[in-house]
């Protein structure tokens, strides 16, 4: 590394060249203040705090936040003058901010009080009069303080570009420079909150944290968020445990460098939803009522001992949102316990992009690529659903990646918030994914004539490549919903790549087989010689929090722990829809959810209404009553993930620590306490501690080597929709996503009504307005929404906004990986 | 004389903005010479000025999409010059320097006479959209002090009579 030769405060030292003096001396441990900095953006030298003085024969004060270090430079960062200069500035700051230390909120974790204690500036103030501006209190969730506000601007930089929206502007110069809105109207924006975390003063703050416990009183606990499976770091204050005061991320947190999303900064107001339980209920005379954890307890052990001895199946539902323990403690408790097969996440998309994706094509059911990889990547393929709405983390790695020129491909039906970035954009129509990548494997082969070596080693190799002949851009694009010149463009940006990250979201409502995907993005990057290169590979972006944790941790009827196959001579358990069906059929004799909602969030056509009717005995463990508990026999609260200590292991593969940073109501255990417990009942001892930590940790150690390339033969191309009804897309919301956000206030507050959106081709046909009602219809099953017309939805498609519940446009879903079409037609 | 006057659309008119083929084979001309599309802000708000007289929310909001950036962003930009105009403007913009050279060779004078005049201060239009008095700092013409910039004319060496002549035609020639 080139370095080069400073002298800071008369002593000599060498830096890393290309970095600015701030840099350079951070580096050296010599600090220096600032306001206006942040290291993450790019150098703005507003705030004149870091001045230092040069020695060099240059004399005079420069900013060193904005000032390259140069061979010879001196530097004198502690002189009377630099000290005068700060007190000065500050000074000026201090003089349109309404100081009103003794009440103000950030007392006590304030830049600005920090600096002017340090360096004065207060003590004479000049005479001027503040400038009046009124606190905007128009967004329910971020208040505005433009008279405390310092102009620092970091708040507007990282809007712009870190999260790539620039809701807020610095308008107008001078005294009338002002941070705001567009027009002075209410926030609209992503609410990802970065503001509020970047502000140095109390000129950004959130209503809903407010508190008089002051800053030095709170405790705050540093852990992994447990919305999406983007793994997050986030540190919450609380007072105590009890209520957060704050939700933030620090600038050197990985892998979002102090990003956070709506849900991770504002969500967590469903912990104190009304449905969240503290007692156990047992069913008594046909009415759940409230019992000791001895009573339920023992009533859940008999229950699964009863099954147990009369030969009926048991079966067990968890959730991608258990911690790797729980769920390593789960599937042991069912298949030793229980010595039943029947374990499964639930019906879970990102489960099955891992195991039915990438552990069929690879024989590991893991991603190939990292968040981090994004940072470096030439060129990136999005497939399936906007980041923007599904990874929120992700979407503002793209922003970063596009604006360093990384070239972005994306491939999902909705309008994206990333189209302005993207070299190109494939509007596909929903659930075709995978015919998009076939179809460009297709393109490949034939240009190159021939699929390559890694390919040609493969078993199965002649079968695949006739199976992409229907595949040829010029049959296939109107199946995709393109044009063949975009396939061949696509495939034109593709083989220009040196490297590649393939990104597949998955989440409930996305239409197609996302495994599918998986396995071809796999096949693509083979066909281009990247398979395996460093930097290139695919990124399975997991609905839930866990969904990589929980598959190691061997929580899938086709896995062992570690994602190995099972032992030799064992069946694979049910599925989660066929543990459902077969309840329906009355085939089980005790079922046992946790961590899902079946009843109120699987679409309707898995039919969990007549599953859980029909089981004998059935178990939910919830930290909620959901619709599923209030049909079964026992059930059991926990604790939600950001009440509990463990670990869970993000989509990039590493395995993060979770804390408990707020205190669960009535003491209430965790889920693997409670199975814990159960197993015990039965007689059974569950690994615990130390032993329990190396078996986790064997089963998260990443996979040495790789198992070679398994090619799937392509499906026969189904049919474009037949003209009349359009294709559905029913990707998650950004604000609500499941049923946590369904129970925070402050995030429904924020999710768009339940609308459908039509291109205005389609509406005009169908003679359809904005703000009409329309009834949508699929598979004998109707829902009433509004429609809105959207200009960026392609003709034939529609989008339903839905919040990944059993609600709305989900009551239409029967099978969520096919495509789903329905008829659109006004409310007679 | 050949300054042009400025023929300012109508608010009602630029409530909302699409450009036309003309406009965006301007744009598209402009973009190539810039190494992002957000470093074309300010041409491209100058080639709406220049159409539109001024910069209205419309445009704003037209150029932030064109350009792939947030309204918020390029109002910020457009706020911080002072030579976007954001309100429709009178038919001749008159900017007076104000700055030592021309203060010192009559330009105090030329204010003084111009506010009296016209019956307006800085900032301020005719009641009848004729004139617009700008009170700026140095137009970079000292060696031909006092000067007054005219829509986009320099006109230098001036006094109240040259003045008074060349506002008389002005306002005689609509």
């Amino acid at each position: 590394m080139d370095t080069v030769l400073i002298t800071v405060n008369g002593q000599p030292v060498e830096v890393p060249a290309g970095l600015t003096l701030l840099e350079a001396l951070r580096r050296q441990g010599v600090e220096l203040p600032t306001l206006c900095h942040d290291a993450r953006l790019t150098p703005y030298g507003g705030c004149r705090l870091c001045v230092v003085a040069r020695r060099d024969g240059r004399p005079g004060l420069v900013p060193a936040c904005s000032t390259p270090a140069l061979a010879g430079m001196k530097i004198d960062t502690e002189a009377p003058e630099v000290h005068e200069a700060r007190r000065r500035q500050l000074q000026l700051i201090l003089l349109n901010h309404r100081m009103e230390c003794p009440v103000c909120e950030r007392t006590g974790d304030c830049r600005l009080q920090d600096l002017v204690f340090e360096y004065g500036g207060d003590e004479d103030r000049l005479p001027f009069d503040l400038v009046r501006r009124p606190r905007d209190e128009s967004s329910p969730l971020i208040v505005r303080d433009p008279e405390k506000c310092i102009l620092c601007a970091k708040c507007v930089r990282l809007c712009d570009e870190a999260q790539g929206v620039a809701a807020i502007g610095v308008v107008g110069r001078g005294l009338e420079a002002r941070v705001t809105t567009w027009l002075d109207g209410p926030l609209e924006c992503e609410f990802c909150g970065q503001c509020v975390d970047a502000c140095p003063v109390a000129a950004l703050t959130i209503p809903s944290f407010a508190s008089a416990l002051p800053a030095w009183q709170r405790t705050a606990v540093t852990t992994t968020c447990s919305f999406c499976s983007c793994g997050c770091e986030l540190t919450v204050t609380s007072d105590g445990g009890e209520r957060p005061l704050g939700v933030g991320a620090t600038p050197d947190s990985v892998p979002n460098h102090g990003k956070l999303c709506a849900k991770g900064r504002f969500g967590w107001d469903a912990l104190r939803h009304p449905d969240r339980l503290t007692r156990p209920l047992v069913r008594r005379g046909g009415r759940l009522v409230e019992a000791s954890w001895d009573e339920a307890l023992a009533v859940v052990a008999a229950g699964f001992a009863a099954a147990r001895d009369r030969g009926e199946a048991i079966a067990a539902v968890g959730s991608t949102r258990l911690t790797t323990e729980d769920a390593y403690l789960l599937q042991r408790f069912v298949r030793e316990a229980l010595a039943s097969p029947h374990v499964s996440a639930g019906v879970d998309p990102g489960v099955e992009a891992l195991v039915a994706g990438m552990g069929e094509v690879l024989g590991a059911p893991r991603s190939t690529a990292t968040i981090a990889d994004l940072a470096a990547a030439g060129t990136i393929l999005v497939l399936r659903g906007d980041p923007g709405r599904t990874h929120p983390l992700v979407k503002t790695e793209l922003v970063t990646a596009a604006r360093r020129g990384a070239k972005l491909l994306l491939a999902h039906p909705s309008p994206a918030t990333l189209s302005p970035l993207a070299a190109q954009h494939l509007a596909i129509a929903p659930g075709r994914a995978e015919a998009l990548l076939l179809s460009a494997l297709e393109e490949i082969v034939r240009r190159r004539g021939g699929p390559g070596a890694t390919i040609e080693r493969a078993d199965g190799h002649e079968a695949w490549r006739l199976g992409l002949d229907p595949y040829r851009p010029a049959a296939a694009a109107a199946l995709v919903g393109v044009t063949p010149a975009a396939i061949g463009r696509l495939v034109d940006h593709l083989e220009a790549a040196d490297s590649l990250v393939i990104t597949v979201a998955t989440g409930r409502g996305i239409p197609g087989r996302e495994a599918g995907v998986a396995r071809r993005a796999v096949e693509l990057l083979a066909a281009l010689g990247l398979l395996g290169r460093p930097g290139s590979g695919v990124l399975v972006l997991g609905e839930k929090a866990n969904t990589q944790g929980v598959v190691l941790a061997g929580l899938d009827p086709r896995l062992g722990a570690g994602g190995r196959p099972l032992a030799p001579g064992s069946q694979p358990g049910w599925s989660a829809s066929e543990t459902l069906a077969r309840a329906a059929a009355g085939e089980v004799g005790a079922l046992y959810v946790l961590g899902q909602d079946p009843l109120g969030a699987w679409p309707a056509g898995i039919g969990a209404c007549r599953a859980v009717e029909n089981a004998r005995f059935v178990v939910v463990q919830d930290p909620f009553l959901t619709d599923t508990g209030r049909a079964a026999d026992v059930v059991l609260p926990v604790r939600c993930l950001v009440e509990r200590d463990g670990s869970v292991v993000g989509a990039d593969g590493v395995r993060r620590t979770i804390r408990q940073a707020l205190t669960p109501p009535a003491g209430l255990p965790g889920d693997g306490e409670v199975v814990r417990e159960i197993a015990a009942r039965l007689g059974h001892t569950l690994p615990a501690g130390a032993d329990l930590e190396a078996e986790i940790a064997r089963a998260c150690e990443p996979p040495r080597g790789t198992s070679g390339l398994r090619l799937t033969p392509p499906p026969a191309p189904g049919a474009p929709p037949a003209a009349g009804g359009v294709c559905l897309d029913l990707g998650p919301q950004l604000f609500h996503s499941g049923s946590t956000t369904l129970r925070s206030a402050a995030l429904l507050g924020l999710a768009a009504p339940e609308t459908v959106l039509l291109a205005p081709g389609d509406a005009q046909r169908l003679g359809i307005g904005r703000g009409d009602t329309v009834r949508l219809s699929a598979g004998g099953r109707e829902v009433l929404l509004r429609a809105e017309v959207d200009e960026t939805i392609p003709l034939g498609t529609a989008m339903a906004l839905w919040g990944g519940d059993g609600s709305g446009a989900g009551r239409l879903v029967s099978d969520p990986a096919r495509s789903l079409v329905a008829e659109i037609g006004r409310r007679s | 004389m050949s300054t042009r006057p400025i023929v300012a659309v109508p608010p009602e008119a630029l409530r909302i903005v699409t450009f036309d083929a003309a406009m965006e084979a301007s744009i598209a001309e402009l973009l190539p010479r810039y190494p992002t599309r957000r470093a074309a802000v300010l041409p491209v708000l100058w080639l709406c000025q220049e159409r539109f007289g001024w910069i209205s929310p419309g445009v704003v909001r037209a150029v932030a999409a064109r350009l792939g950036e947030s309204p918020a962003f390029v109002e910020g930009v457009v706020s911080f010059y002072t030579m976007y105009q954001t309100a429709p403007p009178a038919r001749y913009v008159l900017q007076v320097c104000t700055t030592l050279s021309c203060a010192w060779c009559g330009g105090r004078e030329l204010v003084a006479h111009l506010k009296e005049r016209l019956g307006i201060s800085f900032g301020e239009k005719t009641p009848d959209g004729m004139f617009q008095l700008v009170g700026v700092q140095c137009l970079g013409a000292c060696g031909t002090a006092p000067v007054v910039q005219i829509n986009d004319d320099y006109y230098e060496n001036l006094d109240v009579a040259k003045l008074d002549a060349i506002l008389d035609e002005l306002a005689g020639r609509s």
